[in-house]
């Protein structure tokens, strides 16, 4: 689109929306003076303009905290939030993959935040297999 | 001084040294974002477990300024800090989003079935991956618009502050928020 073209969709926007919705066909008709392309594209902006709703309405980062938390309590091991495996108290699902699963833990003994790794997609069953990476020196602390 | 304003020292240090070029910063700025994704996420499953459905906007202000925090900037260097700081944020979290749809496809290795299928492509409004592919696009067409849409939305910056990091005032800010907002509406489900 040309910037001079732009500029017109813009000034038309916000002219059109200063305007009682009962008055802005009328003045679309004026302002557009059958350039139907221009009015279609103006319109098209005033209806979005209603239409979003609750687009954008929060910022990003909230955006994206709400989806994670979603996806955390939408998948199988969402289940596993907030539960205890020995001293290890899981706080959030960082990651899955074929081999299994890392959560985000503390552990309450240290009192410090490790990752933990479970060997295969956690069912209630294998919960208790969940293994410490490197069990030597204990999980890595965050 | 206690352990919430040094990390919040901590990370202002790091964007002035991405601002000033060092791209280690970004690498040790990143897993700091995502704490405090995890952190909200918490909160969030939390809260909704209770039942609450609680306004969170003070959750989401206090993570902003515990990442984001322009008191310790000096003043001339306050414009280039904002807009770093919302290039970055935005950066991480479309990164983040990217990664979390790949894995809810399975990593790109499982199958899914057509309902899941549908579901990673549903929600196009909250989908910070194709906001950012249109965002790009509005860029083309109008910086300044973009700019509003990354200092506020990304950055989480008020009007107020938005208007100050572009150097224009606050009706500016909120006529080319609302025409921005309206074309990034209609590009991502036109795009769909």
């Amino acid at each position: 689109m040309k910037p001079e073209r732009w500029q017109q969709l813009d000034k038309l926007f916000h002219s059109a929306l200063e305007r009682e919705p009962e008055e802005r066909t009328a003045f679309l008709d004026q302002a557009c003076a059958g350039d139907e392309v221009l009015r279609k594209e103006v319109e098209a902006l005033i209806a979005a303009n209603e239409q979003a709703g609750r687009f954008m309405a929060s910022p990003a980062l909230e955006i994206e905290g709400r989806s994670l938390a979603k996806d955390q309590s939408d998948s199988p091991s969402g289940s596993m939030i907030e539960q205890t495996i020995g001293h290890y108290r899981i706080i959030a699902l960082l990651g899955s993959g074929g081999m299994g699963e890392v959560y985000l833990a503390q552990d309450t003994v240290l009192g410090r935040k490790v990752a933990l790794k479970s060997a295969q997609p956690p069912s209630p069953k294998t919960t208790h297999d969940c293994v410490v990476s490197n069990r030597r020196r204990g999980p890595l602390p965050l | 001084m206690t352990s919430h304003s040094s990390s919040t020292a901590k990370v202002t240090q790091l964007l002035m040294a991405w601002s000033e070029g060092d791209q280690s910063a970004l690498k040790t700025l990143t897993p700091l974002v995502h704490e405090e994704l995890h952190r909200l996420a918490h909160h969030y499953m939390r809260l909704e477990r209770a039942g609450h459905t609680l306004q969170t906007t003070a959750l989401i202000n206090e993570a902003y300024l515990k990442l984001i925090d322009q008191t310790h900037v000096k003043f001339e260097n306050r414009t280039q800090f904002f807009a770093l700081a919302a290039t970055l944020m935005r950066h991480i979290l479309v990164d983040h989003a990217r990664s979390r749809q790949y894995l809810k496809r399975g990593g790109g290795a499982q199958r899914v079935s057509l309902d899941q299928a549908l579901t990673v492509c549903g929600d196009r409004d909250e989908d910070l991956v194709a906001l950012d592919e249109a965002l790009g696009r509005l860029a083309a067409l109008d910086t300044r618009k973009s700019k509003v849409v990354e200092l506020r939305f990304f950055g989480g910056l008020s009007v107020e502050e938005t208007a100050e990091a572009l150097d224009v005032s606050a009706v500016t800010v909120m006529r080319e928020w609302s025409m921005a907002k309206a074309w990034l509406y209609n590009s991502m489900n036109n795009e769909a």
